[in-house]
């Protein structure tokens, strides 16, 4: 090929900003990588599903407002991939007895009193392990809901307070004192004999998906 | 039926963008504890999205001449 120096020269093609659909992708991830960089650092607990749900309304707002305006088949993907990820994670929840909450890996939780007691104890997927005997329990029934999706929770209970346990696991093993269960569907349930008596009741709401649950 | 940049308008687009708001808000209620839905549900109701993105959503023209 020969340099020819009189041929015209080619026009130069201005830069384009980012399309709507590249600003909301962008502002999307940024969002999300947000929230889960803060999940991870244990600043903040993440609620997915309402984020994602949110994230897939202002997908579907941007995809009906751009109809004929740009094109739009990137943003349209990542509109339904949402919806699937949505509805799995949705099937999940209602397949297994477990919510999708709490974080992967392995948590322990003491609290030292009443006032560091939370009401909820979740993990996704590890071993979740809480530790209730340093606690003083008021007069009345208190209840603490514990869950796993995979893998493993152990409660430990305190001696002076009356006990009573629902549990249940999509497949796994549930251990409640002395008293075990395994296989599918496994859905056990304890009371201290003078439960319904007590001055300070403790009632556990556990839950799992998959894997072992088990009350001390 | 043509914008402003020329293209035509969009009505698969704008189907989508609908169903997508709605799938999103249905999600958003039931994160919320608005509802519960059962997976026989869910499944039901997003069949019969995809059956209104199919049935509304604009032809494309066939590429034979």
């Amino acid at each position: 090929m020969s340099y020819d120096p009189f041929a015209p020269e080619s026009p130069v093609k201005e830069p384009r900003g980012p399309s709507v659909a590249q600003i909301t992708l962008g502002a999307i991830l940024i969002v999300l990588g947000a929230a889960w960089l803060l999940a991870a650092l244990d600043i903040a607990t993440i609620p997915w599903r309402g984020l994602l749900a949110a994230a897939l309304i202002v997908v579907g707002l941007v995809v009906a407002a751009m109809a004929g305006r740009e094109r739009h088949g990137g943003i349209m993907a990542i509109g339904v991939i949402l919806t699937i990820v949505l509805a799995l994670a949705s099937t999940a929840e209602g397949i297994l007895d477990a919510p999708l909450a709490g974080g992967i890996g392995e948590r322990d939780f003491a609290p030292r009193s009443f006032d560091d007691l939370e009401s909820e104890y979740r993990l996704l997927i590890g071993d979740l392990d809480v530790d209730l005997q340093s606690v003083t329990f008021p007069a009345g029934e208190t209840t603490v809901q514990v869950s796993v999706m995979i893998g493993q929770a152990i409660v430990h209970t305190p001696d002076e307070v009356a006990v009573a346990v629902d549990a249940k696991v999509t497949g796994g093993e549930v251990v409640l004192f002395d008293q075990s269960q395994n296989g599918f569907d496994v859905d056990a349930t304890y009371a201290d004999a003078e439960y319904a008596a007590a001055t300070n009741r403790l009632r556990l709401e556990i839950t799992g998906g998959f894997g072992r649950l088990e009350v001390e | 039926m043509t914008n402003d940049n020329g293209r035509p308008f969009d009505r698969a687009a704008l189907v989508a963008g609908i169903v997508f708001i709605f799938f999103g808000l249905m999600f958003l209620l039931e994160a919320l504890g608005a509802f519960d839905l059962n997976p026989g549900q869910l499944w039901a109701i997003l069949l019969i999205g995809l059956g209104v993105a199919v049935l509304f959503g604009e032809r494309r023209p066939s590429s034979r001449a």
